[in-house]
């Protein structure tokens, strides 16, 4: 096990190369680049409010800031649960020369995904500066804590996602659709109050990892509050076993996946 | 650990068994897999349908320089890729003292879109080095691969003899004490050929162990002084360099 960690340890010069590469090619063919990233989320969320706060009769600036909220924390989601499906795919070449722990390929597409949603929620901090700059003190001094927690769950779900988009074809479509479903048992932007009038939906809304996932961000960002304790205990315990998962499935698939690529 | 002054480099494989699958395809959807377990029935992997190392023994020592020979299909990459870890054994064990350096596939990794000096530190920090020595390599693999002002453009506007001289000229600039090579001698045109040739045989010089695949016969004699003869996962011939191509090339008509 120790040797495991220090064999990562030794290639990181490597893999956080190509992290680095990966990012500056996501960004290499488009003039507005980085800005981008910030961007597509700020015009979905004031397409989505300006829909949502008329038709649900919220106002407009505070649903905002919720709308965006849920946008960034599902896209990452989202990008550990499906598109981490294509992560040993887009390691393959390596995998096929040398040795190292497949993990750090996994890695490197976890890296990718959270400082992808670190510059998207560079809209969220954008907006509430705008609208609420009282609460980014709260937001800022939470938020350390919160990327911390978040790491090991995008790391254990890619790798997983990895493994499993490299043996069953079909993974990506079939993890669409339970995204799919999963999103609409969120609170990305539907408001917590819809979820209470059936005592099915409540406990489904309250059983939802994606809601305490959420409220790390959204609590602070948002309403200027400490997420719950509950929050935090939710999110510790989808760490633990989010990581033991991966850790069984990496234990189980390491040396013959390359069989599979 | 206790310093030793003479470490001695080996490689030894015991009773080695490896299979691979001759078809991806027999995985399985998610779908089906979801319904079997549904069903409680236990499906097996088929991923062992070819037997491509069989009962496999071979030791190398400090300072051999082996050629594998074979046809193809002989089970000669497999052996490479045993020995460099990437593809698992089913049985018996291998163990090996010294630091490993395999040579498979040189233009693996480039980045088109990145300049060659880009790439050049891409494929150092893949081959194990660090940013530092990679940059003090630098100078000395751009002389060496003739590219001038070009390492600073895209290597999508170089051309495949460039390629191939800048792939070479990386790979070799890392040096292991044992050295895995898979048929990588034939790069660029004739003049860098005659270089290239004699920057690998004066790596293979220094490597305490060579394990060489190969087909040209010629430098085979040439470089190494031990050839092992494979057929279908098996050592059919294992000794001196003249005598084991003599046989194989005689066994060809």
């Amino acid at each position: 096990m120790k040797e495991y960690w220090q064999k990562i340890y030794k290639t990181r010069y490597f893999w956080s190369h190509l992290a680095k590469n990966d990012l500056k090619s996501r960004f290499r063919r488009s003039k507005l680049g980085l800005l981008w990233t910030v961007i597509q989320p700020l015009f979905l969320t004031i397409i989505l409010s300006v829909v949502f706060s008329t038709v649900f009769r919220q106002p407009l600036g505070e649903y905002a800031m919720y709308i965006l909220s849920g946008i960034v924390v599902w896209n990452l989601a989202q990008a550990s649960i499906v598109g981490a499906g294509n992560s040993l795919f887009a390691s393959e070449q390596y995998i096929r020369q040398f040795n190292h722990p497949i993990t750090i390929y996994t890695l490197r597409y976890a890296l990718l995904s959270v400082i992808t949603f670190l510059m998207e929620l560079l809209a969220l901090i954008l907006w509430v500066l705008f609208f609420k700059p009282e609460n980014l003190i709260l937001a800022f001094f939470t938020l350390p804590l919160t990327v911390l927690l978040y790491f090991p769950i995008v790391w254990g779900l890619t790798t997983i996602a990895g493994y499993s988009g490299a043996k069953y074809r079909d993974y990506p479509q079939i993890m669409a659709l339970f995204m799919q479903m999963l999103y609409y048992l969120s609170p990305v932007f539907f408001k917590q109050e819809m979820f209470m009038s059936n005592p099915a939906l409540k406990l489904l809304f309250e059983l939802n990892p994606v809601t305490h996932l959420l409220n790390l961000i959204r609590a602070p960002f948002v309403y200027m509050r400490m997420p719950g304790v509950i929050d935090y205990l939710f999110v510790i315990g989808i760490d633990l076993l989010v990581m033991l998962w991966a850790f069984y499935v990496n234990r189980k698939n390491e040396k013959k996946i390359i069989f599979y690529l | 650990m206790d310093l030793v002054k003479d470490m001695d480099y080996y490689i030894k494989m015991k009773d080695v068994n490896l299979y691979y699958p001759s078809t991806l395809y027999n995985a399985m959807t998610l779908k089906q897999e979801i319904f079997s377990r549904m069903r409680f029935e236990k499906r097996k992997e088929n991923l062992e349908d070819v037997h491509a190392l069989k009962n496999f023994n071979l030791e190398i020592h400090e300072g051999e320089r082996v050629g594998i020979i074979g046809h193809n299909g002989a089970g000669k990459s497999t052996l490479l890729r045993a020995l460099a870890g990437v593809y698992p054994i089913k049985s018996g064990s291998i163990e090996m003292s010294g630091e490993v350096r395999s040579m498979f596939d040189l233009t693996l990794g480039f980045d088109m879109d990145s300049t060659g000096r880009d790439n050049i530190m891409n494929r150092g920090l893949m081959l194990g080095s660090t940013p530092s020595e990679v940059r003090s390599k630098e100078q000395e693999i751009i002389d060496f691969a003739e590219l001038g002002e070009f390492i600073d453009y895209p290597i999508k506007a170089y051309s495949s003899g460039m390629l191939v001289r800048l792939a070479f000229a990386i790979s070799t600039s890392v040096r292991g004490e044992i050295m895995l090579v898979d048929e990588v001698l034939s790069a660029g045109d004739a003049n860098f050929q005659k270089k290239a040739r004699e920057r690998m045989l004066n790596i293979m010089e220094q490597a305490k162990i060579l394990v060489l695949v190969l087909h040209d016969m010629n430098t085979i004699q040439a470089v190494c002084n031990r050839v092992v003869l494979l057929q279908k996962g098996e050592i059919v011939a294992d000794g001196a360099p003249d005598e084991i191509v003599d046989q194989y090339l005689g066994k060809n008509g």
